[in-house]
């Protein structure tokens, strides 16, 4: 393939990565790595490194709209990023011992599970709840914009939530993925933070896990300039644009296009765990 | 909005473009150099040193080697959410929150300790 040819795949594809990304707060990676594999014929190697940076253009795309406008809740993240940051040096440590199918068949398997329980309810919004220790002394609750004003709500299951954050950098830094679905499910189940506020915080953390996985992929010569940088421009693009369009989109909308999401990556984990 | 998060969010914004540009800088003159030039990545080769090693990016992207101009919009790229962390230990000082100044240096030292480490440990 010429490298204009490369670059018009990839980067045309890679805006709606982002797009899709930064809404869902996934990041860019689900879309990049069968773009790569089915668009372009490369290795997954290639793939893998390359979604790595399409998950920190996502997240680097959307953070500063969504931190302007106060959908990131910024003090959870970076009391998670404490966990995902020191679980992504466990996960390479294990990675380098583990068979990686082992750990994309489980990763799989418990996204298709979170998936279908997605599907029956999610419990009360943390908006109803009652305020919790542990949260009032990290300071966790907070307030987000809605289509008039404001709305507060109170962060839940501190503890939990914590553990699912650290698997998810464990899982990040074994299989170089951002993980940003254990992320948004993390906060959104265990933590009871508001949808939109879960998908945003997701993305403000997805970029510091992968950025502590990133060192390690270009020392092993995963990341090449060619394939990544259309992607990244795309991603970038496609991110901004995604963080305008957020604030106006329906939560119930968006938690639908998040199942689906989700049920797409358990699919290509189970895949690749057993192929 | 308030003062600390328009802080937090022009440094993401700034350093987003900046790594932006500078991607932009170095996909315009490869394309101009090798438009017809065909690359093949069904098989995985790890790149070439000379691609991964800091210092011999910077030099030689400053030499103009586009490639090295790319990789370095990467290295750009890989560093806003660095800066991220690290304007937050600003914005929090601001604050004056000592127990979010103290979260947001552990998690830089963490990442900075695992973008170092983590070479060797695999």
């Amino acid at each position: 393939m010429t490298a204009i040819e490369i670059f018009s795949i990839l980067f045309s594809g890679s805006l709606l990565a982002g797009l899709i990304g930064a809404l869902s707060g996934l990041g860019g990676g689900l879309i990049i790595v069968p773009l790569l594999v089915f668009g372009i014929h490369a290795d997954i190697h290639y793939a893998i490194g390359t979604s790595l940076i399409a998950v920190i253009a996502t997240s680097s795309g959307a953070a500063s709209a969504y931190v302007r406008e106060g959908f990131s809740n910024v003090r959870v993240g970076l009391l998670l990023e404490t966990g995902t940051t020191f679980g992504a040096i466990l996960g390479v440590i294990i990675g380098s011992h583990l068979p990686g199918s082992a750990l994309h068949l489980a990763f799989g398997l418990v996204l298709l599970y979170s998936a279908i329980a997605s599907l029956y309810g999610n419990g009360l919004p943390a908006f109803d709840l009652p305020p919790d220790k542990l949260a009032t002394f990290f300071k966790l609750d907070g307030q987000y914009p809605i289509a008039k004003g404001y709305k507060a709500y109170h962060v839940q299951n501190v503890p939990l939530g914590y553990f699912i954050i650290l698997i998810a950098g464990l899982l990040s830094g074994a299989l170089g993925i951002g993980s940003g679905a254990l992320k948004v499910l993390a906060l959104d189940k265990a933590m009871k933070l508001p949808f939109k506020v879960s998908t945003t915080t997701s993305n403000f953390m997805i970029g510091v896990t992968a950025a502590a996985s990133a060192g390690l992929y270009l020392h092993l010569g995963y990341i090449d300039p060619i394939l990544t940088l259309p992607v990244l421009i795309g991603v970038t693009l496609g991110s901004l644009c995604g963080a305008r369009i957020l604030p106006r989109m329906k939560t119930d909308l968006l938690r639908k296009l998040f199942i689906l999401l989700i049920v797409i990556i358990a699919i290509q984990m189970i895949y690749t765990g057993i192929f | 909005m308030r003062a600390p998060e328009k802080f937090l969010s022009y440094v993401l914004l700034g350093g987003l473009l900046l790594a932006l540009l500078v991607s932009g800088i170095g996909c315009g003159i490869f394309l101009w150099l090798h438009p017809d030039e065909i690359f093949d990545y069904r098989v995985f080769k790890a790149e070439p040193v000379d691609l991964t090693k800091l210092s011999k990016i910077i030099l030689e992207s400053f030499q103009g080697n586009s490639l090295q101009i790319m990789q370095l919009g990467i290295l750009l790229l890989v560093a806003t959410p660095i800066a991220r962390v690290a304007s937050c230990i600003v914005m929090f000082a601001y604050l004056k929150d000592y127990l979010y100044i103290f979260i947001s240096i552990l998690v830089l030292f963490i990442l900075l300790a695992s973008i170092l480490l983590e070479p060797s440990l695999a």
